[in-house]
């Protein structure tokens, strides 16, 4: 029990219940909460760029090859593009299915639409040159500053494959990346101490400020995505991740603390640095971590694919507008461009829809005013749909380059609790370190 | 004399009364050099967050640990309140004693507040969680491109706690670091080579734009407030350092170079680089002088808490606003905020005043009109007696920690000249160099 206290999840499992908790019976005081989540959040997202730096040059220099970066980058955008087609598809259908809208008669003339004028207005999607050309930094201290994480990628890429050509030239700077990575990772483990105060604060703001209530007034269409949600996981991502030999619900127990924290943030960048160090310890190669990790963010964001086309056809159901077949090929046409072009705006899902619902064209935009009290509740569900779907690409295509070492990551799996209680108590984010020593794939049988 | 003359000390006050001859003979002619003036605080300026970074992490990484870093951040902030405390107190006495604006029956509504406006829209003041979660980079970066110094502060002691916990394993990036900081301090060394320019130019645009007429108009007041701060350094802060057992006359000796600095550019970010090296040398440790020093330039600034309760028993005075003597203890308090988070907004003190102002709600906002004219001439005196505040703030607190080698810091205080002398010729701004190897006294 003192254990199970001493562990990070546990911590951030009770603040977010403690935070929901209080949300509920004081609004006020919950709202008012709101810096904690968000300065936590802040701590995090400061250093993503470092770090998908140091982590990128560092694989990519070690791994010593263009050749092998481009079919590693190659192999994640088609496993990427094949899981969100495959997501829009699957919130087409339940969408269908479940009519998730329908019955609810509303007259889009009658909408105040002026609460969702930033999003419409930010909302033209990006043509595919311009969206390209952006992956280009106008300067590469620019791109840090920024934090913009395709042009960091961008930049780390060439960087690694540079340092990787110069051989023993570079080892010194490799070197040195590469002390600044553990560095940065350090620093991680010590703001993770304080994350489930984050988690506390930002849950008793959303509980608080939306209230349970508001999950009731669109209960339908909220089961419907969570519901959704779920299946996705369990069975796609299940059968995926079985093909590489591992099984879903020990994965998912696996990054118990990375859920639980994106559940308390509701926001799955502030999980991204520890996501990969997970990965890298359960024997997914480094550099294809750090591709397609930082990659995923950006380009497989499964839960948010669902998400799209489901609240597209919600609010075509509750509009009563009609659409053929025809138009929801258009839909998913439209979706599987313009799912991509959002990860460069920051706003996510929400602009994205917006952009799709004016390129479509016959759905009024007005719509999407029935969504904004909920999208607080919905992105919960589709953060974490979307970190569990990159944890899922990285191990897959270690397994596609051969490189997952499943002996190893079976272990892993099968002892979590040792892992993470040896990891918190020693201080260590060390992506290297804090495996259980297993001679031939025999996991060490101990404690629970 | 030959090496009085090649001392930094010596041309600096050479530039500064050159400056103020120019400024006073050819008015037009003193204000056209201040591009001489600005050059060189951006000179300085553009080094100051990766010094900052440097010598915070080496200090944290080398000695500290996260709890040592809590415990002298802890102490600097106590040290930090109770002075400005006092500063405040200090400048309400000072405007209670000497009646500055007594006389001067200004009518608000007469007065042109066009001058001020600028600073009344950018006066909100932040609230303090809105204070403390600008406190947290949007990215690391992207603090050091902004110059946020309270950023590069946080990142930095994290950065310094992450590199001594790895040890061994961290030693590579803490040489690297080390090494960029000796680079970076050379660098500056190089720059101080034309601070006796940007003085002259400065100080040639200061008094050739406002000329020395504008200070005898508002005399009384700069004598009241000049006043005010040559008696808070000396008694106040006097005490406090002869609690660590140093004199403060010598101790002013000792940092004449960046007084003049400040002096000559009034703006006191040019000489924080020189400062912290200063506090090395004399016998401060590495960690404090590191976390204090820039710590104190957003939130130990004594001259500027002076200023503060002093510009609003002035602007109360003048324009007989009545103000009952519970309402300054409200002023007090809110004061004792804005001075605090005005340090995250750009123009310093007379925007914290403007937000004081209106938080207060009686005084009229338009009573700053009176002051713009004097500001830059408030602004000299603000600026050293914060350098100076700041330099007794990180011996304190270095006394308090028991880091702080009182021997070593007598023997440096008795002998500057030699000091300077042979920084000078070395070329040297290291703070680990440079002392007289002397036995005990």
């Amino acid at each position: 029990m003192k254990r199970l206290a001493h562990s990070l999840y546990a911590q951030v499992l009770l603040a977010v219940l403690a935070g929901a908790v209080l949300g509920h019976l004081n609004p006020s005081l919950g709202a008012a909460m709101r810096p904690l989540g968000e300065g936590f959040i802040k701590l995090v997202k400061m250093l993503i760029a470092p770090i998908v730096f140091t982590t990128v040059v560092t694989g990519i220099a070690k791994m010593g090859d263009l050749r092998k970066v481009g079919r590693v980058g190659l192999k994640a955008i088609v496993y990427f593009e094949a899981l969100t087609t495959l997501a829009l598809a699957i919130g087409l259908g339940v969408g269908k299915l479940a009519r998730p809208g329908a019955g609810m008669n509303v007259n889009p003339a009658s909408l105040d639409a002026s609460s969702i004028a930033s999003y419409t207005s930010a909302g033209h999607s990006m043509s595919t040159a311009d969206f390209l050309l952006n992956i280009i930094p106008k300067d590469v201290f620019d791109a840090f500053a920024r934090g913009d994480i395709l042009q960091v990628l961008f930049f780390s890429v060439l960087c690694g494959v540079a340092l990787a050509a110069l051989k023993a030239d570079g080892a010194r700077l490799l070197h040195l990346i590469d002390g600044l990575s553990h560095v940065l990772f350090r620093i991680i483990a010590i703001i993770m101490r304080v994350a489930p105060i984050g988690a506390f604060g930002a849950m008793a703001f959303t509980v608080g400020k939306y209230g349970i209530a508001s999950l009731l007034s669109l209960g339908k269409l909220i089961a419907a995505f969570y519901a959704t949600s779920f299946l996705f996981v369990i069975l796609v991502l299940g059968v995926v991740v079985r093909r590489a030999g591992l099984g879903i619900l020990r994965f998912l127990r696996y990054i118990r603390e990375e859920l639980f924290i994106v559940l308390g943030t509701s926001s799955s960048e502030s999980a991204l640095p520890l996501l990969m160090r997970k990965m890298e310890r359960l024997g997914c190669s480094k550099p294809v971590v750090g591709l397609v990790v930082p990659m995923g963010y950006s380009f497989n964001l499964d839960g948010t694919s669902i998400y799209l086309t489901l609240a597209t056809l919600f609010i075509a159901q509750a509009t009563n507008t009609q659409v053929s077949f025809g138009q929801e090929l258009e839909i998913l046409a439209v979706l599987l461009l313009t799912s991509k072009g959002a990860a460069a705006v920051t706003g996510g899902g929400f602009i994205t829809l917006a952009a799709t619902l004016s390129a479509v064209g016959n759905i009024p935009v007005a719509g999407l005013t029935l969504l904004i009290g909920v999208d607080r509740f919905m992105s919960e569900a589709r953060a974490i749909t979307n970190l569990i779907g990159n944890g899922v690409a990285a191990v897959v295509v270690s397994k596609w380059e051969g490189e997952l070492d499943v002996d190893r990551a079976r272990a892993v799996l099968a002892d979590v609790a040792v892992v993470e209680a040896e990891e918190y108590t020693e201080g260590h984010v060390d992506p290297n370190a804090a495996v259980p020593d297993v001679a031939g794939g025999t996991a060490p049988v101990e404690g629970p | 004399m030959r090496r009085f003359a090649r001392t930094l000390w010596a041309q600096l006050l050479a530039g500064a009364v050159l400056g103020t001859l120019v400024g006073v003979l050819r008015p037009r002619l003193g204000i056209a050099l201040q591009p001489l003036g600005d050059g060189f605080i951006r000179l300085v300026r553009m080094l100051i967050a990766p010094i900052v970074f440097t010598t915070v992490v080496t200090g944290i990484a080398r000695v500290g640990g996260l709890r040592k870093a809590g415990r002298v951040g802890l102490k600097a902030i106590v040290a930090f309140e109770v002075l400005t405390t006092l500063a405040l107190l200090a400048g309400l006495l000072a405007g209670f004693l000497a009646q500055p604006g007594r006389g001067m029956n200004v009518n608000p509504a007469s007065v042109d507040t066009r001058a001020i406006a600028g600073y009344t829209t950018a006066g909100r003041a932040l609230t303090v969680s809105e204070f403390l979660l600008g406190i947290i980079p949007r990215d690391v970066v992207d603090a050091f491109a902004k110059d946020d110094v309270l950023q590069v502060i946080l990142f930095s002691i994290l950065f310094g706690v992450a590199l001594g916990a790895l040890k061994e394993g961290g030693r590579e990036v803490l040489e690297f670091v080390e090494d960029l900081s000796t680079l970076l301090f050379r660098v500056m060394t190089i720059v101080m080579r034309v601070a006796p320019l940007g003085a002259f130019g400065a100080m040639a645009f200061t008094v050739g734009k406002f000329g020395l007429g504008t200070l005898l108009g508002l005399g009384k007041t700069l004598a009241v407030f000049y006043l005010a701060c040559a008696l808070f350094v000396l008694v106040v802060l006097g005490a406090v350092l002869r609690w660590t057992g140093l004199g403060i006359f010598r101790f002013l000796r000792y940092i004449r170079q960046e007084i003049l600095i400040v002096l000559g550019t009034s703006s006191s970010e040019p000489a924080l680089p020189l400062l912290m090296e200063k506090m090395g040398r004399l016998g401060c440790s590495r960690p404090v002088v590191g976390l204090v020093v820039p710590l104190g330039y957003s939130l130990n600034l004594i001259g500027t808490a002076v200023y503060l309760t002093l510009a609003t028993v002035f602007v109360a005075q003048a324009t007989q606003t009545a103000i009952a003597p519970w309402k300054w203890v409200e002023i007090l308090g809110v004061l004792l905020l804005t001075s605090k988070t005005a340090a995250a907004v750009t123009g310093g003190g007379f925007i914290a005043l403007a937000a004081t102002l209106s938080a207060v709600g009686d005084l009229p906002i338009a009573g700053l009109t009176l002051l713009v004219g004097i500001d830059r001439a408030m602004s000299e005196a603000r600026a050293v007696t914060n350098l100076i505040g700041n330099g007794v703030t990180a011996v304190a607190v270095s006394r308090w920690e028991r880091e702080l080698d009182v021997a070593r810091a007598r023997r440096v205080l008795s002998d500057v000249a030699a000091v300077e002398a042979e920084e000078f010729e070395q070329g040297r701004i290291d703070p680990k160099a440079a002392v007289p190897d002397a036995a005990d006294p």
